[in-house]
């Protein structure tokens, strides 16, 4: 081997950001990066795990993210690994029912209030295919990777889900 | 995809989420990892933290049990390979690893350990240091095997080790730390294996690196940081391994390990292995007759996850893909169905490896139930092509008295 690595191909993975930027450059484009990210990952994970648990693994792979900056901030598909670390960290904070709020039909006047319980009623596949390809249209081999599985997997699931809220809303236009 | 459901999911997404997380990363920025689920309310950390140092620092001045000069520290860890310490293992639990490491390591005596209850006691724990005058510290540990422990994460800052491409030597990233004026870097290099003690001023840490002048590949790295009284504040590692040059000598010496394994139960794939899994990596890319006719699979084959059999299948079925397919609903913290197909698939180069075979910063895993007699030949991605355990795999064929595979499972790292 010769040369010890962090990862990638040419060698020392993240070092040229390492050693060229300063600390405070590191920082500034990490916060760059959660201002971007941090509101499609938080609602995929919200979306897969149910408010509070979604809520807390977001924090935890944002966390994860800064600690391997490194190598997170050249990846092609960020959201979708964090997604991963997310899901995978999520399991400290599981709980036996997946919880979404109820909707408040004052702030949120064109959300169905039968939504959290349709939510509720897919499962945790269902839940992550759609959001992650449907609400933040992330490329079915983006999704395929962050779930672990294959894009026929990926497609199943979405329809499967997708076509479940529609029944539970009784919405029957499909654009 | 414009949708009438998907915009209402949009909207009742973000308003599920809530606020944003910038207030938890705006408190203290060069800690943003350490907020884990026993560090939450950092404002009131940070002044805890603080309230803390002022009484502490008179009292350390004093001595209080805590080592008072960095010179005590200088002794070279147990810095491992593929691990950060220490490299033979400490029989113990994740609190009595942690304690051990802080007293070691940065001299702290008097320490509290807070284990994540939640993580199973057979996988990586994480570990949280708390000192007087310090900020918590948290580590992280594994089991390898005989009640021994190792831990494969010190702190949450990043370290970095490499060559860069147009230098001879070895620049070590290092990480920032409020405080520190000086650090005691612990390096386990290969050629010769060896652990180097260096000490870095100020101006090193400023500069963020430090050339530790040899082209020796790298294994673990443990940073100490001290104080302008010699006084550990905190700490961070990783490790980088493996390296050539220590697997004749340090690798096969304990039978379980991480990614260290039982001499007496591996073996160098044989001419007829490396065409075996040819063949079923060639079969999950082109799925056809032609290339199924080259897998020689038994009348029936059990398919399974990690050391578990799920089920079994007729040989003669497994022509289509789907039938692979092994439908369980989590596995590992990933979400089911499975298929090693799928994971073939991702090859484009790969490690074979016959017998017992090393994991992704854990333990080796047992064959399942009644294939102790089969030859095992694992395929798993090369060294260095993956950026982290969570990209790792593997998938096992198990080949009977006949030749003929029985039995095939898969397996993932679970962070």
């Amino acid at each position: 081997m010769g040369v010890a690595q962090t990862g990638g191909a040419d060698g020392f993975y993240g070092c040229e950001d390492a050693l060229v930027l300063t600390p405070a450059d590191v920082e500034q484009q990490f916060a760059r990066f959660v201002e971007a990210n941090e509101a499609r990952l938080m609602r995929a994970l919200v979306g897969a795990f149910g408010s509070e648990v979604g809520r807390e693994a977001t924090r935890d792979a944002l966390a994860y993210a800064w600690e391997h900056w490194g190598r997170v901030s050249s990846m092609k598909n960020a959201v979708g690994y964090l997604f991963r670390v997310g899901q995978s960290r999520s399991r400290s904070y599981r709980r036996e029912r997946v919880w979404f709020p109820e909707v408040p039909p004052e702030d949120l006047p064109d959300v169905d209030p039968r939504l959290p319980e349709a939510l509720r009623e897919l499962s945790h596949m269902q839940r992550s295919a759609v959001v992650l390809l449907f609400v933040e249209e992330l490329a079915e081999r983006e999704v395929a990777e962050a779930l672990g599985v294959s894009r026929a997997s990926v497609r199943k699931h979405a329809e499967r889900g997708l076509a479940k809220l529609r029944r539970a809303l009784g919405v029957t236009d499909v654009e | 995809m414009s949708n009438d459901v998907i915009d209402q999911l949009r909207t009742y997404l973000d308003f599920a989420a809530g606020e944003s997380t910038e207030e938890m990363f705006a408190v203290a920025p060069l800690t943003k990892a350490g907020l884990r689920w026993y560090q939450r309310g950092p404002v009131l950390a940070a002044f805890a933290a603080l309230l803390v140092l002022a009484v502490a620092i008179p009292a350390l001045l004093l001595g209080n049990g805590q080592t008072p000069l960095g010179s005590q520290l200088l002794d070279p860890l147990d810095v491992g390979v593929e691990r950060v310490w220490p490299d033979a293992g400490f029989v113990g639990n994740p609190d009595e690893i942690a304690a051990e490491f802080a007293r070691t390591a940065l001299g702290w005596v008097d320490v509290e350990t807070v284990s994540d209850l939640d993580a199973p006691p057979d996988g990586p724990v994480w570990t949280s240091i708390r000192h007087a005058g310090s900020e918590d510290l948290d580590v992280l540990s594994i089991p390898i095997g005989e009640g021994r422990r190792v831990l494969i994460q010190v702190g949450s800052r990043v370290v970095t080790a490499g060559m860069e491409t147009e230098d001879v030597g070895q620049i070590v990233g290092i990480p920032l730390v409020p405080g520190a004026v000086s650090a005691i870097l612990h390096i386990r290099f290969a050629a010769p294996d060896r652990v180097e003690v260096v000490q870095v001023d100020r101006s090193d840490l400023e500069q963020g690196r430090v050339e530790v002048g040899t082209d020796s590949a790298i294994g673990g790295i443990v940073i100490v940081y001290l104080d302008a009284n010699g006084t550990a504040l905190t700490a961070t590692g990783a490790h980088f391994g493996p390296f050539e040059a220590s697997t004749p000598t340090t690798m096969i010496q304990e039978p379980t390990t991480t990614s260290t394994i039982n001499a007496a139960t591996t073996a160098q794939p044989t001419e007829g292995d490396l065409p075996l899994v040819d063949a079923f990596v060639e079969f999950s890319k082109n799925p056809s007759a032609e290339t199924f006719s080259n897998l020689p699979l038994a009348e029936n084959v059990s398919l399974g996850l990690g050391p578990e059999i799920v089920r079994s299948v007729n040989g003669e079925s497994l022509q289509d893909p789907q039938s692979w397919m092994i439908d369980v609903a989590e596995f590992r913290a990933y979400a089911g169905p499975f298929s090693p197909l799928d994971l073939l698939r991702t090859l484009d180069d790969y490690t074979v490896q016959v017998g017992e075979h090393s994991h992704c910063a854990g333990p080796p895993q047992p064959p399942p139930d009644g294939l102790d007699d089969h030859k095992r030949v694992s395929v798993q991605p090369p060294d260095g092509s993956i950026d982290s355990c969570l990209e790792w795999m593997t998938v096992d064929l198990f080949v009977g008295q006949s030749g003929q595979v029985e039995a095939i499972t898969m397996d993932l790292w679970e962070p």
